[in-house]
Formats: structure tokens, C-alpha cells, sequence
């Protein structure tokens, strides 16, 4: 451990479990934590002109180079008279539940209080309090506990000095006793916990006033914090990591990991994707993603909620894959096996492969009802496909690194503007459509003067150090108005005019190339001025029904004017 | 002459598949106070219909919610996922990121609007609407031709 010239922490290290170098602020008051175990606990903390801490966040969110998501983020506001107004954020991957309230005579609107001003109702939270004052019963029915929402009630008794020694915690109808044996030498500290069956379930070691160690389960249990009390890390009496917690700035444990995003979805899974061409060497003509066919990093970004898809699988089969959004999880590698030709689904909850599925057929969605598994296959949507066991990633081959696919042209289809026009017309040929670079049609769209401002403003962002991803769109008028970045009256080129408007996603890569793609939808709702309903395929008579296009190219150095654009 | 410009103005008309975004007019034109975005904003009932009826979101357990803070920072809490779809498609699965924002000009004379930098999506731009407060915050979903939309007021 060392200190700085006024003796506060600069630094601390316990080998192998935890250690980070502190900076402060010149009042006094903590800045950043640069963890040198694990940058995911990166920390870094912002205070407004009261000295009143406004923002806590972690990981890439504290601004210390770290690339790995923290797992808190949370901003405070306050009142005149620094009560918290506001508490918003995220836990990990997920959105923190947040707290929005304001104070008359400085009692929280959302609370009831009693005539001795004890909160009686916190939010859902109630309380009872004894003659004393202390509250001996406490209700909230919708505790969250990790990721888990229970129906809590917590019972406490006191004994003549006040110190609670006995705590009752009750989940739905199910209670369950804990008494503390406290100390009176060493000023009435915990020194057991024991359970109702009067059997010892933890007890705690102390030096100077601090608990060092704790019983557990008959296993010695040492315990390890930082100066800041923001980590804490257990190891058994051989030294082994045992566990431990990571706190936030009000002390509540937020785990050491990312529980997943909250369940949502309605059980299939739209995440599944794969080279359209059905050769991962060639991803010329894009990706499969939800039935339809997108650009191969766009399609992987949808899948793995923005981040991409991670690395080679060969490599490390746990962290890449196949992202299900419904899940909320990675479900899965997809894996070409040249041997049988095929793509085989490998799921990445056990470390060898139980489950083999041909995802060729882009009808393949996923869900629990779906999948119907024996010994020996697995049916999905009513087609058998044979299950491999005990296959491991080596002994498949994967010979395409998914983080840095190779762009490559399409070959043009040759299709044209009216060509796009008849088809939606008569609602033929596919739904989703995707046009590399070497289209006429992209080559075409890419004179829109909408893509320069889009540009324009992707390059100022990147310039004043923001992440090189904008999304905007290019919006179609009549082309008199001032805001309209293209127009009925602005060009004649028939392709701007049957495209109209569209999203535009500019994403840098790191070799200072971007990748632009655009996307656009024809349907009867917009050809008829917003009058007509949207009609999608399979909805209505075969005409006119969405159609949707998918444009893209990249830019060796968009942000140059000389070399720009070509 | 006349005749022949007639024919393409009425060609350009039919094989136009778009007619462009609907809400072009009632983005605002004269530049707002920034003191007027501060603060939270939540999705007007219009756009909590569209989000159940529409999206498939269950908004009896959550509503998205866009803290505006004074200090350049924002919040955008349990956002729909169709807001961040290309196409404006649902996948039913809400989202939650923060980041900094910014008043910008459309362009070098148009509409005023939010520009975004977000942890997780990059840059993002919404609209504003309106030409005095309260504003709306218009989000555009997909293609803007399409008019899908979520429409945000101030609530505190």
C-alpha cells in the first residue's frame, strides 16, 4: 500500500485478488479507482459545486481506458437542501431500477411518515416500530434480490441495550430465524450467528475493530477490502479465491457479474445469424439475420446487442456466438463443419457440444416448444437433425475470425430502381434486399446529399473523441423546404426518388475505414401520403406489401476530404 | 415542352415509393432555450399505445425514460429496442444508456434537434417538435418515410 504527499491511499495490492491505483480530487475527495485485477471495476466518481456526488460510474463508463462494461452506472441529483431527487442508471448489462421522488420540509413525498417522523411507508417498503422507536417488522413485497424479485418480511427483536438479536426473514410463507451472539467487551459486535435449530451458522473474527475473518459452513473464510470499502474478497485458509462482492456508493452489493439483461421477449428466437451464401469464407452476400439478409457486421451487431460478435469460436468458444436477444443470452456458436458441409450449432453452456442443428434454413426460430431433444436427435420445427456428443470445438474447423469479416461486393444483381418497383408492385422476390458497393443502385444512392451532412456530422464527433458509430436519417420532401435533404424537386436521379428518406449507420473501424449502410422501406403506407395502412407480407393481397433495402459500402477514409468518398 | 415536363413531374410522382417524412412541418424551426430540455421526459399516451399494441411491449411493467440533465448528461431508460432497429422493428426487449447531449441545427438552417452520444449506441439523433414549450422529443422509428414515431413530453 502507498500513500501520497497528504497520506491518503494512492495505491493497494493483495496478489491476486484485488489491488487499483487511486487519484483524488484536490479537495480531498476520491476521482478514480484504476482496478488492477480486473478492469471491469474501473471506478470514477464526479461531484457538483456542493461537493455532492453526481455520477459514480465503472468499467469503460470511467473513462480509464478500460473496454469492459462496469457494473454500475449511476447520477444523482439533488435539492437545495441535498436531498436526492434522483438516483438513475445501470446494473451491468440491465437498467437500474432508479428512485425519482421529491421532499416537503425534508420528508420524501413517496414515504408516509408517523408522529415521530418514522418512515412508516417507504415507497412499497412498510414498517411497524416498537414503544422504542425501533422497527421491529418491515414488509416489501417486491424485494429485488439479485436478479429476483421475493415477497419479503423481516421480523426483528432487540434485547435490553437495543442491539438486535434476533432477525426473522420471511420469503412468501417460508421464515427462517437468525439470533446474534453480540460481545460486550468488544462493544457489542456480532461475534455469531446462529440458526433455529441453534446450530452456529457464522462466526466472525475481529482485530482492531474489524471483522478479518468469519466462519462459514465450518470453513474459515478470510475477508479482504479495499481502503474505499468498495470490494471485498474472501479466500479459504489455503489462500484460494472464495468469493467476495463489489459495492456501489450506498454499499449495496451488485455481484461480481453480469446477471444478463432482464427476460423479455415472447420465447422464440429471432438472433440467429449466419453467412447468407452458406460458406463463412464468403460473406460477399451478407448474413442472415431475422429471416432477412443484412451487411455481415451489421447483422452480427444485431445479434450481440450492439457489441458485435465477440471473436473466433475456435478460439474461445464460451464468449462467441450466436446472441439470442429474446434469452438474453449467448445460446450458442455456429460453426461450419467442412467435413458434412454444414453449419452446426454448438451450445456454450457445457464445454463440449450437446446439441448439433443445421441453421441452413433461415425458417429456423427457435423456441423452447420447438426443439424437442432425444439421446441421439434433436427436432427442431418438425426436422430431425442427429445429435453429435461430446464434440469439442477442435474437432471442428472454423477458419473465419467473425470479429473482422471481410467486406466484400456482392455481385450485382443488376436490379434497378423499376426493376425494385415492379417487384413491390406485384410483392415478388424477397422481402429484405441488401446492396453491396459494385450495385448501380448504391452507387446511385450514395449521390444523396443527405449522406454528406450525416457524414459530416459522424466526422465531428469522431473528431472531438466520441465512438465512431452515428446513426441518423436522410429525409426525402418535396425539396423546397429548408430541412429536406433530398426532394421530389431536387433531383431527377429516379433511384433517390424511389427510395424517399432512409436510416443512415456510419461505423468507423479502427484503420480509420467506415462502413455506411442505409436502409429503407417501400410500402403502400408512404406512397399514399400516410392515408393507406401499412400492409406487410403475408397480410394482405400481394401487392404492394413492405419491401425493405438494405444499402452499403465502405470508405477507406471518410473523413478526409481528399480521399474521401469515391 | 410543357407537355413533356408535365409527363416527367407526373412520372416522377407515380414511381415515387416514398413521399417522404410526415412530420417534416412541425419540427421546431427557432432555436429552444436549453433550460427547456431539462428534466424527465416520458412517451405521451399516443406512444404507449403504439408501443403495446403495436410493439408488443408490456408497458404495465415499465416506461422508457429520458432524464435531461442541466450539465450536458442524459439518461435513457428502458427505451424500446425498435428505436435502435434500422428498420423499427421490435424484438419486444427493452434498452437502457447513457451518455452526453447537445442542441444542434439540422443541417446549416433547418430544424433544431438533440444530438446523442450514447455508451452503447454511438450517435443518435432526435427531433424536436414544436415552436415554443412545451417541446415534444420525437424519436423516428426506421425509415422516416414510414411516420412511426415515439413521441416524448416533459413530465418534471
Amino acid at each position: 500500500m502507498s500513500y501520497n504527499s497528504r497520506l491518503q491511499v494512492s495505491s493497494f495490492n493483495i496478489p491476486g485478488l484485488m489491488g487499483a491505483t487511486l487519484s483524488y480530487y484536490s479537495d480531498g475527495r476520491i476521482h478514480t479507482s484504476q482496478d488492477t485485477i480486473d478492469r471491469t471495476f474501473d471506478r470514477a466518481y464526479n461531484y457538483d459545486q456542493a461537493g455532492r456526488m453526481k455520477e459514480a460510474l465503472t468499467g469503460s463508463g470511467a473513462g480509464l481506458g478500460s473496454q469492459l462494461t462496469g457494473p454500475y452506472h449511476q447520477s444523482y441529483d439533488y435539492d437545495a437542501f441535498g436531498n436526492m431527487t434522483s438516483r438513475a442508471g445501470h446494473l451491468w448489462s440491465g437498467s437500474d431500477d432508479g428512485y425519482f421522488t421529491t421532499y416537503v420540509n425534508n420528508r420524501d413525498q413517496n414515504w408516509s411518515y408517523n408522529s415521530e417522523g418514522d418512515a412508516v411507508t417507504q415507497t412499497t417498503l412498510t414498517a411497524v416500530f416498537d414503544a422504542a422507536g425501533r422497527r421491529s417488522r418491515s414488509t416489501a413485497p417486491a424485494r429485488h434480490i439479485g436478479t429476483q424479485t421475493f415477497n419479503l418480511t423481516l421480523d426483528e427483536t432487540y434485547d435490553g441495550d437495543g442491539w438486535q438479536v434476533k432477525e426473522v426473514s420471511t420469503i412468501g410463507t417460508s421464515g427462517s430465524p437468525t439470533y446474534r451472539l453480540r460481545s460486550s467487551l468488544l462493544g457489542g459486535q456480532i461475534v455469531d450467528e446462529i440458526d433455529g435449530n441453534g446450530a452456529k451458522a457464522t462466526g466472525f473474527i475481529y482485530a482492531g475493530g474489524q471483522p478479518i475473518a468469519r466462519y462459514q459452513s465450518t470453513q474459515l473464510l478470510w475477508m479482504h477490502r479495499d481502503p474505499l470499502n468498495t470490494r471485498e474478497r474472501l479466500t479459504s485458509s489455503t489462500g484460494a479465491l472464495s468469493g467476495g462482492a463489489e459495492y456501489d456508493p450506498s454499499h449495496s452489493s451488485v455481484g461480481l457479474e453480469d446477471p444478463g439483461p432482464s427476460p423479455g421477449g415472447d420465447g422464440t428466437d429471432p438472433g440467429l445469424m449466419y453467412p447468407r451464401n452458406g460458406d463463412p469464407t464468403d460473406l460477399s452476400g451478407g448474413c442472415m439475420i431475422d429471416g432477412g439478409v443484412a451487411p455481415c457486421s451489421s447483422a452480427m451487431s444485431q445479434v450481440n446487442g450492439g457489441a458485435g460478435v465477440a471473436t473466433d469460436p475456435y478460439e474461445t468458444p464460451t464468449t462467441a456466438g450466436v446472441w439470442s436477444r429474446s434469452q438474453g443470452r449467448y445460446i450458442g456458436v455456429a460453426i461450419f463443419n467442412p467435413q458434412a458441409s454444414e453449419y452446426t450449432f454448438i451450445s456454450v453452456t457445457s464445454g463440449k457440444a450437446n446439441l448439433l442443428a443445421f441453421l441452413d434454413d433461415p425458417a429456423i426460430k427457435l423456441s423452447a416448444n420447438d426443439v424437442q431433444r432425444t439421446d441421439d436427435t434433436t427436432v427442431i420445427n418438425g426436422v430431425v437433425y442427429q445429435i453429435f456428443k461430446d464434440l469439442t470445438p477442435e474437432a471442428l474447423h472454423f477458419p473465419v475470425n467473425l470479429n473482422t469479416p471481410t467486406m466484400q461486393a456482392a455481385p450485382p444483381q443488376g436490379t434497378s430502381w423499376l426493376g425494385l418497383f415492379i417487384d413491390w408492385i406485384f410483392a415478388r422476390g424477397e422481402r429484405d434486399r441488401q446492396f453491396g458497393p459494385d450495385e448501380p443502385i448504391t452507387q446511385e444512392l450514395r449521390t444523396s446529399p443527405g449522406i454528406e451532412r450525416v457524414r459530416a456530422d459522424y466526422c465531428a464527433k469522431v473528431a472531438a473523441g466520441a465512438r465512431p458509430v452515428h446513426t441518423d436519417a436522410v429525409r426525402w420532401g418535396s425539396g423546397l423546404a429548408t430541412g429536406d435533404d433530398d426532394g421530389l424537386l431536387k433531383t431527377t436521379n429516379m433511384t433517390r426518388q424511389f427510395v424517399g428518406s432512409f436510416s443512415l449507420t456510419i461505423e468507423g473501424e479502427s484503420d480509420g475505414s467506415a462502413l455506411f449502410t442505409a436502409h429503407n422501406v417501400t410500402g403502400f403506407h408512404s406512397f399514399l401520403y400516410h392515408l393507406a395502412p401499412d400492409m406487410k407480407r403475408g397480410e394482405g393481397p400481394p401487392m404492394m406489401l413492405n419491401q425493405s433495402q438494405t444499402f452499403w459500402w465502405t470508405e477507406p477514409s471518410p473523413c478526409h476530404p481528399s480521399i474521401g468518398p469515391g | 415542352m410543357k407537355v413533356g415536363y408535365a409527363l416527367i413531374v407526373s412520372g416522377i410522382l407515380f414511381f415515387s415509393a416514398c413521399t417522404g417524412d410526415p412530420y417534416l412541418s412541425s419540427y421546431t424551426s427557432s432555436k429552444p432555450n436549453e433550460g427547456d430540455m431539462i428534466g424527465t421526459w416520458t412517451p405521451n399516451s399516443a406512444t404507449l399505445k403504439d408501443m403495446s399494441q403495436r410493439g408488443g411491449y408490456d408497458t404495465s411493467k415499465s416506461i422508457p425514460k429520458l432524464i435531461v440533465r442541466a450539465d450536458g448528461r442524459i439518461d435513457l431508460l428502458d427505451m424500446p429496442d425498435w428505436w435502435l432497429d434500422p428498420f423499427g422493428r421490435s424484438s419486444h426487449t427493452i434498452r437502457s444508456d447513457f451518455g452526453t447531449w447537445k442542441l444542434k441545427q439540422h443541417g446549416d438552417k433547418a430544424w433544431w434537434e438533440l444530438s446523442l452520444d450514447l455508451r452503447d449506441q454511438g450517435g443518435r439523433i432526435v427531433q424536436l417538435r414544436g415552436e415554443r414549450p412545451p417541446y415534444s422529443i420525437h424519436f423516428t422509428l426506421g425509415d422516416p418515410d414510414e411516420g412511426d414515431a415515439m413521441v416524448f413530453l416533459r413530465t418534471e
